[in-house]
């Protein structure tokens, strides 16, 4: 009789045929008096032929002939192996070891320091990320491209001075990592609380210098090129990468010198390229480390006049000034407010669907994918938004905007409604909701069995049976979980509230205490709210209450649809087809001027695959065809790329392409 | 020649063109099969050198390689996946297979190390058990566990990725 694990142990070489014609009946003799195996071979039975697709994958013959070719190469600059390897007398180990484990620290430091790359910028990073204040001096592009001085203070824990600009145009923007001021030549200052994301500590700045280990590590990965010079007492770090920046990627580079000795930067300045020619965006340099820095100049004269409300519109560009800008002096400002980089285009066939949302200076910067349009409304209005027809609501929009956070909702739909197709109308709705409210008797209850060690709550389901294990969990904390895993609470989260009253002195609440409890149920809230009241004396009332909340009611209006507006370069790629395309993929694009067209395709690592010169095209809607093959004809490797539309040099917003082989 | 020197170019001779297949279907990208080789035989080369004595060189230059591309392998995919999602078009046969063919070899880097050794080299590249068990070091019948096991995790695996698990 055949033993389970025989079964298992033979049943992927029966299902390849492997089998002795004995041993196949065996087999099928199980198979018979097991029919829950056939889900298991229904299983097997869709991978193995995937695997055996991968076997029959086999690499170009050539391939073995270069591999071995360059694996001569550097064996041949391997050193040679000493004959007579040198050999230490015994009594002077000890001694040896000791002295060489010091020079190999500093020989390894020395190597990490000299070697590598990315280690060496991790040490720079560790180094600022232990500092307590520096200053920033130099100058930035501002938003209209002209060079403006600008000087930084920095001081833990999130103290910041900036002042850009000089004279008449100079702006103070000054920082205590909750409250930031904006402070004019006239004295006006403009005044508002510093998001909790965006309060911003030195040690933080140093990990977004680009300079923490992972993400340098990451750059160094997807840097085009990556350069080091010795000039002395300063180290010249250079590197080329393509990032995003504005309204689209470019290909950027970020010159760092940092001192020798004590691996501090001294300068770093940062360039993108514009057509054939790099453009500085700043030159800074850094210095004053660890000075006392007063704290008057953390302080902005707070009884000087508010910033009039029609100065405010001015101030878009001061406001988004933070930190980063060091880094990221040109922080693309939406014009009015709302600026539409890419689409809408609705979604074409099946797709993945989502949206990105970063939020930098009070500018949200938004990328949807096929993402359905009432919630494109409520993420850029943030109210809830409705359509009668339920079509119209889940329709994918692909589109890219940034706008200023705090824009109010009706100049949002004013610009994006036609834009959209849509008109927005706000309505208030008038709905009921429950006040849950749990209250305690006033009775004395077991508190937890173990003075040791923090609380723990634990839920866990299996055959329809729930388990609970709370030990030395805080009352609410037991309450609020048992209640949200339990069926049938009839809570709705959009509407209900739930709190705990207890009217009596603080230290005798009883939510506070830390209880202990073991509870086996179905999971109903039927069931699991005796233990509450018998044991806790814990009761529940619920409270119905009226309740008005505000909703975007969206109708269609196809005659309001703008075009989609191109980028400001004049065009844009669209998805490529079919994607993961084996072996051509269509890329689609569009001009909105007469220009000269050119698609590049990158690999993962930056580097252009392939470069399809398209000529000049009149304005309009195109296709280019790529064959999945580099500048040399060769078939490029399965994977993603990256591609993106030149137009007259200038490139546009990449998107991403699978090939499938 | 040197003895190491001699031993590499021994085992590039007899193991090259199973190391470079075996580097081929775990990442079928010319350049990085040609990165995953050459690491290998130089690690061979540097442990010779070092005097370490390599008793089944097939085996070592096996998971060796299996290592290097599964290593590869991973960081492409967190790259990837740090990436925005990449729309999928559907509907085609032919590249819905090709995807499905990705998938198993990409879940394949997610076994357990024996797991995963087994399952590469029985159904990637068609060692019989007999074969695994010299090349691994251990019996048929624990490779044919572990290959269960491998098959079985996959299947769960592809079966969740369905359902739309992470």
């Amino acid at each position: 009789m055949m033993q389970q694990h025989e079964f298992e142990n033979g049943l992927s070489d029966y299902l390849r045929g492997d089998l002795l014609p004995e041993q196949q009946r065996q087999m099928e003799g199980y198979i018979e008096q097991h029919p829950e195996t056939l889900e298991v071979i229904a299983g097997l039975q869709e991978i193995l032929p995937l695997a055996e697709r991968v076997r029959q994958d086999l690499p170009a013959a050539e391939l073995l002939e270069q591999a071995n070719a360059g694996l001569l190469a550097r064996l041949e600059r391997e050193q040679p192996i000493p004959k007579e390897p040198r050999r230490w007398p015994g009594w002077l180990r000890p001694a040896y070891l000791s002295a060489s484990a010091a020079l190999l620290a500093v020989i390894a430091a020395g190597l990490l320091w000299r070697e590598t790359r990315s280690v060496a910028l991790a040490g720079v990073a560790e180094k600022m990320m232990q500092l307590q204040s520096f200053r920033v001096e130099g100058w930035v592009l501002n938003e209209k491209g002209v060079r403006t001085p600008y000087r930084q203070w920095l001081k833990v824990p999130g103290f910041i001075r900036a002042e850009v600009g000089e004279g008449a145009e100079q702006r103070i923007v000054v920082s205590d990592g909750t409250w930031k001021w904006i402070q004019l030549p006239g004295g006006a200052v403009y005044q508002e609380a510093v998001p909790p994301r965006e309060a911003r500590t030195i040690q933080e700045i140093g990990s977004r210098l680009h300079l923490n280990d992972m993400v340098a590590q990451r750059i160094e990965e997807n840097a085009h090129q990556f350069h080091r010079e010795d000039l002395g007492e300063i180290v010249r770090f250079t590197i080329w990468y393509s990032a995003s920046l504005g309204s689209g990627p470019s290909d950027q580079q970020l010159q760092v010198e940092v001192d020798r000795e004590s691996r501090l930067p001294r300068r770093i300045v940062f360039s993108w390229r514009q057509g054939e020619e790099w453009q500085v965006l700043s030159e800074l340099n850094y210095g004053e480390y660890n000075a006392d820095f007063p704290a008057a100049m953390f302080q902005v004269d707070s009884q000087a006049a508010p910033v009039p409300q029609e100065l405010l519109e001015t101030l878009w560009y001061e406001r988004s000034i933070s930190p980063l800008f060091a880094l990221f002096p040109v922080s693309p400002m939406p014009a009015d407010g709302l600026e539409v980089l890419f689409g809408p285009f609705e979604a074409r066939g099946k797709g993945s669907s989502g949206m990105s949302q970063v939020a930098l200076g009070g500018i949200a910067y938004c990328d949807f994918h096929h993402y359905p349009l009432k919630e494109i409304v409520k993420v850029l209005t943030g109210l809830p938004a409705e359509t009668a027809d339920e079509v119209l609501g889940q329709q994918g929009v692909t589109l890219k905007v940034n706008y200023l956070e705090k824009l109010p909702w009706p100049k949002i739909m004013a610009r994006m409604g036609p834009i959209l197709g849509v008109r927005a109308e706000l309505v208030q709705h008038q709905a009921t909701r429950t006040r849950v409210t749990f209250v305690q008797d006033g009775r004395d209850f077991p508190v937890k069995t173990r003075w040791w060690g923090g609380g723990s709550l634990h839920v866990s389901t299996q055959d329809s049976v729930s388990r609970y294990t709370f030990e030395g969990a805080k009352l609410t904390d037991l309450i609020f979980n048992l209640f949200f895993n339990s069926r049938h609470t009839g809570f709705n989260p959009d509407l209900d509230t739930l709190v705990f009253r207890w009217d009596g002195p603080p230290e005798q609440n009883p939510f506070a205490r830390e209880v202990d409890l073991e509870w086996t149920s179905s999971g109903a809230w039927e069931e699991n709210y005796p233990p509450l009241q018998e044991r806790f004396g814990v009761h529940l009332e619920r409270i119905a209450e009226p309740y008005t909340y505000a909703v975007l009611v969206l109708t269609p209006h196809a005659d309001l649809r703008e075009d989609p507006p191109a980028l400001q370069v004049g065009g844009a790629v669209l998805d490529a087809f079919p994607n993961p395309g084996n072996p051509a993929v269509e890329i689609p694009y569009i001009l909105d001027r007469e220009a000269q067209a050119r698609v590049r395709v990158f690999n993962a690592l930056g580097q252009v695959v392939r470069t399809l010169d398209l000529g000049e095209k009149p304005a309009g809607s195109y296709s280019a065809y790529w064959n999945a093959q580099d500048e040399q004809g060769q078939p490029v490797a399965s994977g993603r790329y990256l591609y993106r539309l030149e137009v007259d040099g200038l490139p546009t917003p990449a998107r991403k392409l699978s090939i499938a082989r | 020649m040197p003895d190491s020197a001699q031993a590499t170019a021994e085992a590039m001779d007899r193991y090259g063109p199973l190391i470079l297949r075996i580097a081929w279907r775990l990442l079928p990208d010319p350049e990085e099969v040609k990165d995953i080789y050459q690491e290998t035989f130089l690690q061979f080369h540097a442990a010779t050198r070092r005097g370490t004595v390599i008793d089944h060189p097939q085996a070592w230059l096996c998971r060796t390689a299996m290592n290097a591309a599964f290593k590869r392998q991973q960081q492409k995919r967190r790259q990837a996946d740090e990436e925005a999602a990449t729309p999928v078009y559907a509907g085609d046969k032919e590249i819905e297979q090709a995807l499905l063919v990705q998938q198993v070899r990409e879940l394949a880097a997610d076994l357990p190390a024996r797991q995963r050794d087994v399952f590469v080299l029985r159904n990637f590249e068609g060692l019989s058990f007999t074969q695994i068990g010299e090349v691994l070091q251990c019996t048929e019948e624990s490779a044919r566990a572990s290959e269960y096991k491998a098959l079985q995790k996959i299947r769960a695996w592809m079966d969740g990725y369905r359902r739309g698990e992470p």
